[in-house]
């Protein structure tokens, strides 16, 4: 049960840090529009 | 004693796929496979095929043990069953470069020698590229391009370093150490980039999507295990960093995978994920590490397969490959069911629930990495399951499967699957319950046999703990997870804009030296030809310019009736070239 218990906080701990990163910081630095690469020689569809 | 080789039958199967009618075509795509797993049953360990290659060299091209066995085995499994899910492909090049493909990844896998190694390595990278410029797209042929750079790059490297070594004497592979040998490195970031270790990961994600649907399968299985191979056979346990690296990768590789819109680029971050948690089980290099990450290469091919066969489904049914449009098709579970529930299973299977077969290898890994007691990096590949639960099993299935696309729905017309397709995802659906519920049949075909009881209810209440934090958290920011349409900058970013920039500038400033130089030189011509027509007018112009001081010198001007200066140049012309011919041919020296 103790186990359950670590693993269950841990991955409810990490989950959340793994959203707010990818979502929060992550996201905002790398994520572009679609057309992004339009004017850079390549369509992105 | 001279054995049969599964790798050339199927390299043998995909040269002849450019000859045969279609029918044969398609079937050979089946038909080889098979015969090279009944090659392989007939191979002994210790089985040897030498052929003499050039200057004394010998290509030793079986290397028959447990370690390559089990890899092959693999190999040959989804050429068969990728052979089955594309039974409808026409294209001989396609047919061809998968056969080629699956062959020379194999005969990578049994190559004794350095020189091997590296041929096949190359013939493996090209006829990927085929299955990437297949699909006939702007976006195939550029993303190809890049594929092509970094993979000469990365055989260019690994070959230099292969030479090093065979010049040195060490013609067999074994395992490199000394990290002060330029050997161990140029061969261990050759094979970083096969193995899609950041910052040399972007490929997968760049150029998977853009294959042909049952291309990027193939390539789904086959370039990245090969380099956990070559890692296992050359770099087991190099070092702690490599555990810290493998960690990094996983957790890096789910990141992007949340975030990702793409569902065939998803899938593609998630290898590096997996690739991730296999890097970290090679670099703890015990015995059990070792059956770990070979454990979990093999179940990646599987359930691996099934995913990105439900994906190529999607996209051959759907014509769609975003979840955000994707998500907008009502019912989409019951209008593909087939493609539905196999993609649950992968996906299941991939997070490592229990009683399907990613528990049974994660238990490996997680058994070594407590062995070791690597706690940080242990935390690392936790996250790294969590990220994979959250990136492909809850969102994928929820946003693309479940999920009513609400006031916005699509109303498409969905193209029937072909039964072959659904076949494919099946079998391999039916291996992840089955290796999940008997892992024996895994640990069976391990290189140091281990055999562990992974149904301890302290291993089952550890995963399902995970399930249970990773369900939490995703129904809390469920909102937060829905996918934008979007897409996301990775390193292939440097090769699209500043390096498109760059390509553009350097070739601007050559033409630019080329337009001048071809100009100055036409002028000096010119000049000279008029010169030579009418020897006073140059030297009028000298005298005009010292007499006259700051007044313009007259401009040359070229008679066009002037034989007398056509007589002079081919008189000087017919003089050079004679005493050319006296001086150098008839040797009068």
């Amino acid at each position: 049960m103790m186990v359950f218990v670590e693993y269950l906080g841990l991955s409810l701990v990490g989950g959340v840090l793994l959203i707010g990163f990818s979502k929060g910081i992550l996201a905002k630095l790398i994520q572009r529009k679609p057309d992004y690469y339009q004017d850079g020689g390549d369509k992105h569809e | 004693m001279n054995s049969l080789h599964p790798g050339l039958i199927l390299i043998f199967g995909g040269v002849l796929a450019l000859i045969l009618p279609q029918k044969l075509r398609q079937i050979s795509l089946v038909l080889f496979p098979v015969l090279g797993i009944l090659a392989f049953l007939t191979l002994k360990e210790g089985a040897s095929l030498t052929y003499g290659f050039a200057n004394g060299i010998d290509l030793q091209l079986l290397n028959v043990d447990k370690l390559s066995k089990a890899f092959v085995l693999i190999f040959l499994i989804i050429s068969l069953v990728g052979g089955i899910y594309a039974l409808n492909v026409k294209g001989k090049g396609e047919i061809a470069a998968s056969l080629i493909y699956a062959g020379s990844s194999i005969c990578v896998v049994f190559a004794k020698d350095y020189i091997t190694l590296v041929l096949f390595w190359e013939i493996m990278a090209v006829s990927s590229l085929c299955l990437i410029w297949a699909s006939r797209t702007k976006k195939a042929r550029k993303a190809g391009f890049r594929y092509l750079l970094i993979h000469f790059l990365g055989g260019n490297l690994l070959m230099m370093g292969a030479l090093i070594k065979v010049a040195g004497g060490i013609n067999l592979i074994g395992q490199i150490s000394g990290t002060n040998d330029l050997a161990f490195w140029l061969i261990l970031i050759g094979v970083f980039v096969n193995g899609a270790v950041p910052p040399v990961h972007f490929w997968v994600a760049d150029a998977y999507p853009e294959a042909t649907i049952s291309g990027t399968v193939f390539m789904g299985s086959f370039t990245t295990k090969v380099a956990i191979y070559a890692m296992i056979r050359l770099f087991a346990g190099s070092g702690e960093w490599v555990i810290w690296l493998g960690g990094f990768m996983a957790v890096f590789g789910a990141a992007m995978a949340i975030i990702e819109n793409d569902i065939r680029r998803l899938l593609s971050y998630h290898i590096v994920s997996q690739l991730g948690m296999m890097v970290a089980a090679i670099g703890i290099g015990s015995e059990l590490g070792i059956d770990g990450a070979v454990a979990h290469a093999v179940n990646n091919v599987i359930y691996k397969g099934v995913l990105l066969m439900g994906a190529g489904t999607l996209v051959f049914a759907t014509g769609k490959r975003k979840i955000t449009e994707l998500g907008d098709i009502n019912d989409l579970y019951k209008k593909m069911p087939v493609t539905a529930i196999t993609f649950l299973i992968g996906s299941l299977a991939i997070a490592g629930l229990p009683f399907l077969n990613g528990f049974a290898s994660k238990g490996l890994i997680t058994a070594a990495i407590h062995e070791g007691h690597y706690v940080v990096p242990g935390m690392l590949l936790t996250l790294a399951g969590v990220g994979t639960l959250l990136s492909i099993t809850l969102k994928i299935n929820y946003f693309v499967f479940f999920k009513n696309g609400g006031e916005e729905s699509l109303d498409i017309q969905i193209q029937k699957v072909p039964w072959n397709m659904n076949l494919a995802m099946i079998i391999l659906a039916i291996l992840c319950v089955l290796i999940g519920i008997f892992p024996g049949i895994l640990y069976d075909i391990l290189p140091f046999g281990t055999d562990i009881n992974p149904f301890t209810l302290e291993h089952i209440m550890e995963y399902v703990g995970i399930f249970a934090g990773g369900i939490i958290s995703f129904t809390m920011f469920s909102r937060i997870m829905k996918p934008h349409d979007t897409i996301s900058l990775d390193v292939d970013w440097v090769f699209r804009k500043p390096g498109i920039t760059f390509l553009m500038s350097t070739a601007n400033f050559v033409e630019l030296i080329f337009r001048q130089t071809s100009k100055a030189v036409h002028q000096g011509a010119d000049t000279f030809k008029v010169g030579l027509n009418n020897p006073e007018q140059p030297l009028n112009a000298i005298i005009a310019k010292v007499y006259m001081g700051k007044n313009k010198p007259p401009k040359f001007k070229q008679k066009k009736d002037a034989p007398v200066g056509d007589l002079i140049t081919s008189s000087l012309m017919v003089l050079i070239i004679t005493f050319f011919l006296v001086y150098f041919i008839l040797d009068v020296r």
